[in-house]
């Protein structure tokens, strides 16, 4: 009686953790597929990618040509390497911004720190859209429309990456700081030499956030930027799609496409572990 | 040492509060950069727009003077009535894929028979990390309507196929689709890190007394999860107040202004209509919603 009992608890947590693998594989796919259709579709023959019944794997060779016009048609690598120069920029500044700024708020005791830090806390509340306007008719005052310092001087500093350093560098110890000081370390060097190097999972956090979110801004470039020699790649992946008719060569847009998904992909399959454990302290502290 | 520090503050006289300022000079010099970044970008362009708000500007020429003008023909104008509630309805739509499926997704994941739990986080987490003009691009080519893979799928079981993108409810719903699949791993990420905080032993002890695997999801997991759920409400509140660049890509607000998003009218006002006295009296206006519904949200979240 017993061992039947067991075979039969057996065989259903057996089909249980079937069907959980199964539905867990039908969702991964989903959430794969316009990925898979865009390397795929990146690599068919004129035409090929609307039509009836689909191509969903490559029937015939891959055509590697679509690659080649993505440079010989478009400004693609003008677009990609401003998208280098802005977000690495940016994101650059941002991290050193945000960590000397974290670690005055976490280990300085100065007249007006609660005040400011609440100040920078409420900044976050403002949405970014709502700045938009505003922030478009300080560069035009500048005289700064269509320019690089326009993509980068307002976006040199994060409220965001502030709280987070500052989170973060709260924990190091007063100790460690109070024993530097008496060997004679300055201001700068404390940051420098044992804040920084202590907070380096927080930094690569933060590095991987504005890294995204520099390569795939879109609303700030679209309304500052007017020449094509300063187009960001998601400027120009608009005028690519633009440009070509829907149905033919429609593979060279998705060959774009995929190329500028290249860098984040990277970023994201090399530093998964830190983007993960950065997330999650986002929502649990946030 | 909290007590002592608050003990000197209490004890401290006017005069030592210079002396302070100077021993921290480099405390001021540290976050100087974020303070004048956003009193020139953030403070003088919002106070600007304040002023720009109540005339007329196409940003080049002089500017009249307008009065409230801008704010009298904002609140009868029906196009922008009309983009609030588009607005609404696409965020409301929004919760099941943005709050529902990746909890169903977490608590499928958390399970210890779950074999490659890394693999598929992975999977899941995948299209977060696509930009909104290459998402747009391929879910374009997806939804077309002759010969989309989307009605070729429908088509194949037997369901009429769908005109995606010309339909003034299913143009909405696209967005939904789109932005659902978007954002499905980075929520179902946040839901992870709350399971793995509930002890294991709570469940045990349920399943001891027999608890059934839904009372255990509803009465115990849900409870628990509740700070996950409020936080994935609040970035998808967030997000679709400020829906711009899916409407503005994947449909261009059509067909029939049917997708036309807040911000999206606010865009074309400002830099299509060159209206920027009109389209600033709008952003205030939209920065005023915005606000009293974060407020709203703080008092529902300051609740447990």
């Amino acid at each position: 009686m017993q061992v039947t009992a067991h075979a039969r608890a057996k065989r259903r947590q057996l089909f249980e953790s079937l069907i959980l693998h199964t539905l867990l594989l039908i969702g991964l796919a989903i959430s794969m597929f316009p990925f898979y259709w865009m390397v795929i579709g990146s690599l068919l023959g004129r035409g090929q990618i609307f039509v009836v019944p689909p191509n969903l794997w490559l029937k015939g060779p891959p055509v590697w040509a679509n690659y080649a016009a993505v440079f010989e048609k478009t400004n693609f690598a003008t677009g990609f390497l401003n998208s280098c120069f802005v977000t690495f920029t940016t994101t650059f500044s941002i991290l050193l911004f945000s960590a000397m700024a974290g670690f005055a708020f976490a280990k300085y005791d100065f007249p007006g720190r609660d005040g400011l830090f609440l100040f920078l806390l409420g900044t976050m509340m403002i949405p970014g859209v709502v700045t938009l306007i505003p922030g478009f008719m300080v560069i035009v005052k500048m005289g700064w429309v269509d320019t690089y310092q326009a993509l980068i001087v307002p976006g040199l500093v994060s409220a965001f990456g502030t709280f987070l350093m500052r989170q973060y560098m709260f924990n190091i110890s007063d100790e460690l700081i109070d024993a530097a000081r008496i060997d004679g370390a300055g201001d700068f060097r404390l940051f420098f030499q044992i804040a920084l190097p202590i907070s380096v999972p927080a930094v690569t956090s933060l590095a991987i956030f504005t890294f995204f979110g520099g390569w795939n801004s879109l609303i700030w470039p679209l309304i500052i930027i007017r020449t094509k020699p300063h187009y960001t790649l998601p400027l120009t992946l608009i005028l690519l799609q633009s440009r070509f008719p829907l149905h033919v060569d429609y593979s060279v847009v998705f060959a774009a496409s995929f190329m500028a998904t290249v860098p984040t992909l990277l970023v994201f399959f090399f530093l998964q572990r830190h983007f993960v454990s950065g997330i999650q302290t986002g929502a649990l502290k946030g | 040492m909290a007590a002592i520090a608050k003990s000197l503050k209490d004890g401290r006289k006017r005069g030592d509060v210079w002396k302070r300022v100077r021993q921290n000079w480099a405390a001021y010099v540290f976050i100087s950069p974020f303070y004048i970044s956003f009193s020139i970008f953030g403070l003088f362009g919002l106070l600007f727009a304040f002023y720009v708000s109540f005339h007329r500007w196409d940003g080049l020429t002089p500017m009249r003077t307008w009065g409230v003008q801008n704010y009298v023909e904002l609140f009868g104008d029906q196009k922008f009535f009309k983009a609030i509630k588009t607005t609404a309805f696409l965020l409301a739509m929004d919760f099941p894929l943005k709050v529902g499926t990746p909890l169903v997704l977490a608590v499928m994941l958390n399970s210890k028979r779950l074999r490659g739990r890394g693999f598929f986080r992975t999977g899941y987490y995948l299209p977060e990390v696509t930009s909104s003009v290459v998402v747009t691009i391929v879910f374009g080519a997806l939804y077309n309507r002759n010969s989309g893979i989307f009605n070729y799928v429908l088509s194949s079981v037997g369901l009429s196929p769908i005109a995606w993108l010309h339909d003034t409810f299913w143009a909405k719903m696209s967005l939904v689709i789109l932005s659902g699949w978007w954002s499905q791993g980075y929520h179902m990420i946040i839901y992870l890190a709350g399971l793995q905080g509930i002890p294991q032993d709570i469940i045990e002890a349920a399943i001891v007394d027999g608890a059934s695997r839904l009372q255990i999801f509803f009465k115990i997991t849900m409870p628990l999860l509740r700070p996950m759920i409020i936080f994935t409400s609040l970035i998808t509140v967030n997000a679709g107040l400020q829906r711009f660049a899916e409407p503005f890509l994947l449909t261009n607000g059509g067909p029939a202004y049917a997708t036309q998003t807040m911000i999206l009218y606010l865009y074309t006002k400002a830099f299509k209509s060159f209206r920027m006295g009109y389209s600033s009296a709008m952003g205030y206006v939209i920065f005023a919603m915005i606000f009293v519904f974060s407020l709203i949200q703080l008092k529902l979240g300051k609740e447990d």
